[in-house]
């Protein structure tokens, strides 16, 4: 397999400056921040605590010749509107290169507003097909986040009829979710805040149910091998983008990230994919297979 | 207040006449699986045992999927006068509204809705407009509530409430465009006190949580969900 014509970037979720620091010095070519005044799909220790730490990432980022990025991928009360319009406008005034979207109501705000910025389409809005991508490229998007179950035959029309619109991933066999993650309303972390020191509810989708027969049932996802196999296949097809979500416990987005900048060199030296499943294997041995540890920790 | 019952195309061979009596129309296809799109000969066996409307349902498409909705839609809209679709794909409503404007009656579907009720109701009530739509479909108290303000009406769904879905399925154990036996059968029943709060359905690529039909000045429609014996 020879290697793909245009380097895949990197893309790094921080929750303050020195995270940011972190990571833009070792390998991300761009950062994404949250912050409480615009609302964002996280729980409250994912987001920065001050606009000062923001600027300073923005600069550092910069200095850098890299991007730092707003997140505002929740669905935002109408109240909020004013708010988060005003700081994401004076966030792209300051040099802020763009904002992460779910909601259709606010990116027809921020736009209406006169707002003029690159905007991405979180994986929470779910696009897997190319009509959908024409709904939202019509609507603004300059940029999809690639829903994790989506399967590379599935994923080429996509590429293939993208029009200009960038494609970013997770990387699947180090972040993958069960089930469609803004469609489920089962228990798990995600939806609660941290109590330091106290284990959060687990999974529901991790967890043991019991069919009526006494077999133990649990909603199943593909191997590793297969997590391997596509997202070698999606960065051949020429994704732009992979992603290293935020999370709590940094020492986990520490591993997570590291082994993410070791599977995508793998990828970028152009190894044909036997080996690469080989050695993918091996690495993503290393570092969490699914989801987020919830227990807080920091950098 | 309209009864309507859901099926799903492989429980066509599972009801009678007698069963579907009284009820104002039937959904046909599926929300979650797009491999529950139903073919000209399903419409045809609902025609035989049951003579109202029908109302297709459809899921989130892959693009294969998706090319299938279309032919459908070319199909229908060329003969049906009255095709009313629930829709729960982006591409879907997009293609609805360009190539078939103002020919089809497109409903939002559970997946959209639970996406879509949460944001702000002049954005929700101008997205209806635009894309033709009069109803949107919902299962529990919190949507109902997140809808105050919704210009529309609701068709509202029992026994069952959606919970969460894969496009993984737990029966293939492959994604759902692969190719299908229909081999999900009847729903099971799943428990575990420690993690859940009550019993979870597992039904195709689905996961509900029992329900109950509640009034709501919305609620101008109930969907009953067909449930086949274990």
């Amino acid at each position: 397999m020879k290697k793909a014509d245009k380097r895949m970037g990197l893309t790094v979720g921080v929750r303050n400056f020195r995270e940011a620091e972190y990571f833009l010095n070792r390998g991300a070519d761009e950062v994404y921040c949250g912050i409480p005044q615009v609302p964002n799909h996280g729980v409250k220790a994912e987001n920065f605590g001050s606009l000062e730490d923001i600027h300073r990432t923005i600069d550092i980022a910069h200095a850098l010749k890299k991007k730092a990025f707003l997140v505002a991928n929740d669905i935002f009360p109408h109240k909020d509107f004013p708010k988060a319009a005003k700081t994401a406008a004076a966030l792209v005034e300051r040099g802020i290169d763009g904002v992460i979207i779910r909601d259709m109501a606010i990116l027809d705000y921020f736009r209406k507003k006169g707002l003029k910025t690159h905007f991405t389409l979180s994986t929470l809005a779910l696009c897997f097909n190319s009509g959908s991508l024409g709904f939202f490229r019509d609507r603004g998007i300059s940029r999809v986040v690639l829903p994790q179950q989506v399967t590379p035959e599935e994923a080429k029309p996509l590429f293939r009829n993208r029009k200009g619109v960038e494609i970013e991933l997770f990387c699947l066999p180090l972040f993958y979710e069960t089930n469609l993650n803004p469609l489920c309303s089962m228990w798990c972390p995600c939806g609660q805040e941290i109590v330091p020191g106290k284990a959060p509810r687990p999974f529901t989708c991790q967890s043991d149910l019991y069919r009526p027969d006494g077999e133990i049932f649990r909603m199943p996802m593909p191997d590793t091998r297969w997590l391997l196999s596509t997202l070698y296949d999606l960065y051949h097809l020429g994704a732009d983008m992979m992603k290293v979500a935020r999370g709590p416990n940094i020492e986990e987005v520490i591993q997570v990230f590291n082994t993410t900048v070791y599977i995508t060199k793998l990828l970028e030296k152009g190894i044909s994919k036997e080996l690469f499943l080989h050695e993918g294997a091996r690495a993503a041995k290393q570092a969490q297979n699914y989801g987020k540890n919830y227990i807080f920790s920091a950098l | 207040m309209e009864r309507t019952i859901s099926l799903a195309p492989f429980e066509l061979g599972l009801v009678t006449a007698e069963r579907l009596k009284g009820y104002d129309a039937v959904y046909l296809g599926g929300e979650f699986c797009e491999n529950r799109l139903p073919s000209p000969a399903d419409y045809k066996r609902l025609a035989a045992i049951f003579p109202g409307r029908v109302v297709t349902v459809t899921s989130i498409f892959s693009e294969r999927g998706l090319g299938r909705a279309a032919d459908l839609l070319k199909k229908h809209l060329g003969e049906q006068k009255d095709f009313e679709i629930v829709v729960n794909d982006w591409g879907l409503l997009r293609l609805l509204k360009d190539k078939y404007g103002g020919k089809a009656r497109p409903v939002l579907g559970r997946l959209i809705i639970w996406e879509i009720a949460r944001m702000d109701k002049a954005f929700l009530n101008s997205f209806c407009r635009e894309y033709g739509i009069k109803s949107v479909e919902a299962d529990c108290e919190p949507v109902l509530k997140q809808l105050s303000g919704y210009k529309g009406s609701v068709n509202y769904h029992a026994p069952y409430r959606f919970r969460s879905t894969s496009r993984y399925c737990p029966h293939l154990k492959d994604f759902v465009s692969s190719p299908c036996a229909r081999s999900c059968g009847a729903p099971v029943r799943l428990k575990n006190p420690k993690v859940l709060g009550e019993d979870l359905f597992l039904m195709g690529n689905a996961y509900f949580t029992p329900n109950r039909p509640v009034k709501h000045r919305l609620i101008r429609r109930t969907v009953e969900t067909f449930i086949r014996e274990p």
